[in-house]
């Protein structure tokens, strides 16, 4: 009898059934493996605290051998552990092993009361302090700031504000430039769809939920159907059930924004694309990009669907640096954090761009 | 045209995704071992158009004014139960969040103010402190 390749013989379902009862005996260990999730893995102190923000230094058994501190800035959106996810998943611990002194900043969880934060707040307040600590308790007068998605933005403004205290800047799937409004985010929050003002009057903060949906959103069928396929086939195989529970726990701890931070970043940066246009304020000082003197590298996903290249690239044409590298790299916008390839090939470049560039101890 | 531009062509997206999903088949024939890697291959490509077509239909007009007027609901339903508990616990002589959203402006805008005179103070004091120096400077060449 002639087969097609579809068709299924009596020996492909009962390969199939063996294989759904392998499943099904797997699901213990799956269980097992949800419950001992881990994340953020390199030890680390809190050396600072303002309100719900902690800062963190990582301990290395590694010395040390650069002089200039590295600070990692994330966005308000979610929790900063994905720079730390897992072993051989860090984007800190390529640092901390390579000799560099490394702080993260966890800007923690805005209360009702904090939803008047605002950009000013943000940049000149918490972060300059925080910077301010990093230089005094390093006895440096620069340090250099790794900043990743909006946490990337706001570096690149803070150090626009304060040129002399940033000596190296990586930037990573930072959007700078929100002319495009092609993809889907920018179609979302246009003006004429998305009434920010509305939202933070009624609700105080921007709902994490809120942010989580969206997000969520951005890929429906990969994020809420594909990825569930892809878990079946891999149930029996550990490692994957490792990594998968550990993306599933940050994906799943969005945090609310403060409100006057949001509608700010949304109104003026994405809307009113401001930043780019040397037209944004932070207090009474116009942020000009132009200021930006240091060395810059700035990483893009290529296949980011949260931040394309498109609203990070144009940085190159505004930043005042003479020396600005750029690496667009084969990935997405959380495998640019914690993806294999790019933690065995781009980590450890961008490391090494950065040694190249930071003194070392004597 | 678009696949979603409004309504009356509901047939258009379904033709779009099958021919989407014959195309992906199309474009990679069928092949493997057995039956299970064709059905996987099968699913990728059903997945693949699907997110197109979800993708197509995200960024339609359809759907920015669906959602523009889901939120507008969620919100003026939020409102009015805020409106609601405000009254009831003003009632009941109970503070509401607006009583200490009031309480955290006036904060906030001491705060503003007291942090700008410090600032203004500061300043001030450097330039004191130049004058000062350099006038201790000047008596100092002086006395010489």
């Amino acid at each position: 009898m002639t087969t097609l390749p579809w068709m299924f013989t009596p020996a492909d379902l009962q390969r199939q059934w063996d294989e759904f009862s392998r499943k099904l005996a797997a699901m213990p260990k799956a269980m097992e493996a949800a419950k001992n999730v881990r994340v953020g893995v390199t030890p680390s102190e809190t050396v600072y605290r303002r309100d719900t923000l902690k800062l963190h230094r990582y301990l290395s058994d590694h010395p040390k051998l650069y002089d200039t501190p590295l600070l990692c800035v994330f966005a308000l959106v979610n929790r900063p552990y994905i720079l730390d996810l897992k072993p051989k998943k860090s984007v800190v611990a390529h640092f901390n092993d390579g000799g560099f002194d490394t702080y993260k900043i966890d800007w923690g969880v805005p209360s009702h009361a904090q939803r008047f934060l605002n950009m000013k707040d943000y940049i000149e307040g918490y972060l300059d302090d925080i910077v301010d600590h990093v230089r005094r308790r390093t006895g440096t007068d620069q340090i250099n700031v790794l900043g990743y998605c909006m946490g990337g933005s706001m570096s690149a403004i803070y150090t626009a504000l304060h040129p002399d205290k940033v000596k190296n800047l990586i930037l990573m799937a930072a959007p700078v430039d929100w002319t495009s409004n092609e993809h889907l985010l920018a179609r979302w929050t246009q003006p004429d769809v998305f009434d920010v003002d509305r939202l933070i009057d009624v609700c105080g903060n921007c709902p994490a939920e809120m942010l989580q949906g969206s997000f969520m959103l951005l890929k429906p069928i990969s994020t809420m159907v594909e990825k569930y396929f892809t878990f079946y086939d891999n149930m029996e195989n550990e490692k994957f059930l490792e990594d998968f529970f550990a993306m599933e726990t940050w994906l799943n701890d969005n945090i609310p924004v403060a409100g006057e931070m949001f509608r700010e970043f949304v109104k003026y940066c994405m809307q009113q694309n401001r930043l780019i246009k040397g037209e944004l304020t932070v207090g009474d000082r116009t942020v000009d990009l132009g200021e930006i003197k240091c060395p810059v590298l700035n990483l893009t996903a290529e296949h980011d669907h949260l931040v394309p290249c498109g609203q990070s690239l144009p940085l190159e044409g505004v930043v005042g640096s003479s020396d600005y590298t750029s690496i667009s790299f084969p990935a997405g916008h959380i495998g640019l954090a914690v993806g294999s390839k790019a933690n065995r090939e781009l980590w450890p470049k961008a490391c090494e761009w950065l040694a190249e560039r930071s003194d070392r101890l004597s | 045209m678009a696949a979603f531009p409004g309504v009356g062509n509901e047939a258009d997206p379904i033709m779009k995704f099958w021919s989407d999903v014959m195309a992906s088949m199309g474009g990679s024939a069928p092949r493997g071992p057995s039956a299970d890697d064709v059905m996987r291959q099968m699913r990728q490509a059903f997945f693949e158009a699907w997110g197109r077509q979800c993708e197509d239909f995200l960024k339609s007009e359809a759907f920015l004014e669906m959602m523009k007027t889901s939120m507008d609901h969620a919100l003026t339903f939020r409102e009015k139960t805020s409106e609601f508990l405000s009254k009831a616990l003003n009632e009941t002589q109970m503070p509401s969040r607006e009583d200490t959203d009031s309480i955290l402006v006036a904060v906030r805008t001491l705060q503003e103010e007291v942090l700008h005179r410090l600032e203004d103070l500061s300043k001030r004091v450097t330039v004191l402190e130049q004058r000062v120096g350099r006038a201790a400077g000047a008596s100092k060449k002086g006395g010489k």
